[in-house]
């Protein structure tokens, strides 16, 4: 396969925005590009990840939208959709597109506006990337079907919620580093304690929130990158699987047997192994879904990840700091943004850009960027600039 | 009575997890708190159901659950 590397990135802050969907996405373009040094009449290709901006914000259609208020002119624009896993989608069909010599040079945007909509019209939305007829139409939310796995993994291994806890007070440190983090507000076990009940036993502090915010990468071929004035980030490796929308059709509940297959795919091509990896951008729509993506990558063993966490394994010094961007629980999810802007944070940890966040020595990133309760899952594997 | 809601009238089941859902989406307004639970049948398929009265009978992993009634949304199960 040709070499691909990333030569631009950039995000908006998450959380509630005053800019609309197309000025959120415009914006991250735009800054990309201009962290690439490029301008918009060099980009050959566009691709648009976003969730449900027909239902959010009434639009439809969305690629072409972007690309023109980019003036990105008459260049092919696509939007994926794979529910939360939407931008790294769309991350992936860039490299297709190039791999296949379709074209050198392409913009990859990650938006969604949330903020403008009522929460439980939201929570109505998310469910609908859940299995309609067998999940959602008979009750359950998205934070109930990651309640599912985390009853059942507490159960399975004896564990009880200061596990959750522990993701939850990191991820929020973490944030305090990050600029364009949604939260910036150190929490505590007695906060979370405190904390309303969503789907027991999981509690407002355990689910990430509801945010606006877009990201951008400039993705091109290895051979035509020395014309940009970025060093290159290269992509090392990446994998996506499948499973069942239905999460109880799963083979396992307390893992999400999709992120270890494209795990392993990615670690395969990338030639690496889970112990390679300086830092991770991991999933962590709930708490209880970075213990488990922890596992599912190969950083720790079954029924293990939630005691790493408490240990300080994961944390910024740690042996394998995970979420230094403060992750989706405090960094902020606007749905289709997420899988972008975990590039994003990658490649700024990986050039050395990522400021009081930054892992020292960080030269392997790796990202893992789930649809729905694990129907989609992309792992992908950056490299230090060459 | 019709063949679908008989049948359901004998369904029962293991609980192989389950939770309780404070915050429910806009359709299921007003019916919070109720059980959710991923069940193992006699015949050892695998089903979500929906599980009314677990403030009263709280649900159990291991536990039974039983078909009990049927409401707008469709079946609902209690604790065994």
């Amino acid at each position: 396969m040709r070499d691909v590397v990333i030569v631009g990135a950039a995000e908006t802050r998450f959380g509630k925005s005053e800019l609309a969907y197309r000025d959120l996405a415009a914006q991250a373009g735009r800054h990309a590009m201009d962290d690439a040094g490029i301008d918009s009449d060099e980009i050959e290709a566009f691709f648009l990840g976003t969730f449900s901006p027909g239902t959010f914000i009434h639009q439809e259609h969305a690629a072409p939208l972007i690309a023109h208020e980019l003036g990105l002119a008459h260049v092919p624009s696509t939007r994926t959709e794979n529910a939360c896993a939407s931008g790294s989608t769309a991350f992936l069909s860039a490299i297709y597109a190039i791999a296949a010599g379709a074209h050198d040079v392409v913009l990859v945007v990650g938006a969604e506006k949330m903020t403008a909509t009522p929460v439980a019209e939201t929570t109505s939305i998310l469910a609908e990337a859940a299995d309609w007829e067998n999940e959602s139409k008979v009750g359950l939310t998205f934070p109930g079907a990651y309640a599912l796995i985390a009853r059942a993994y507490m159960h399975k291994y004896g564990k009880t919620r200061d596990i959750l806890d522990a993701v939850a007070i990191k991820n929020h440190r973490n944030a305090m580093g990050n600029p364009y983090a949604q939260f910036h507000k150190l929490i505590g076990p007695e906060d979370i304690a405190r904390s309303a009940m969503v789907a027991d036993p999981l509690t407002l502090y355990d689910c990430s929130p509801i945010s606006d915010g877009a990201a951008a990468v400039v993705v091109v071929a290895a051979d035509v990158a020395e014309r940009f004035k970025r060093p290159g980030v290269r992509v090392l490796g990446f994998g996506q699987a499948s499973d069942s929308l239905a999460l109880y059709k799963h083979d396992e509940l307390t893992t999400l047997p999709a992120a270890r297959r494209a795990g392993e795919r990615a670690y395969r091509m990338a030639g690496l192994a889970p112990e390679d990896v300086d830092l991770a951008e991991v999933h962590d729509c709930f708490t209880i879904a970075e213990i488990v993506a922890t596992e599912d990558l190969g950083f720790f063993g079954p029924g293990e990840g939630g005691d790493a966490v408490k240990a300080g394994v994961t944390g910024r010094d740690g042996r394998i700091p995970v979420n230094p961007s403060g992750g989706l629980k405090a960094k902020g999810h606007p749905v289709g943004a997420t899988g972008v802007s975990q590039l994003v944070e990658a490649a700024f940890q990986l050039r050395g850009e990522a400021g009081e966040r930054q892992v020292d020595g960080a030269e392997i990133a790796l990202t893992h960027n789930v649809g729905g309760s694990g129907a989609t899952c992309v792992v992908t594997i950056l490299g230090r600039p060459a | 009575m019709t063949a679908e809601s008989s049948a359901a009238t004998d369904l029962t089941g293991t609980v192989i997890t389950y939770t309780v859902i404070y915050v429910p989406t806009p359709e299921f307004a007003g019916e919070a708190p109720y059980g959710l639970a991923v069940i193992e049948t006699p015949a050892g398929e695998r089903q979500m159901v929906r599980v009314g009265g677990v403030t009263e009978h709280p649900l159990s992993i291991g536990g039974g659950v039983v078909y009990d009634h049927e409401d707008t949304h469709g079946a609902v199960y209690r604790a065994a």
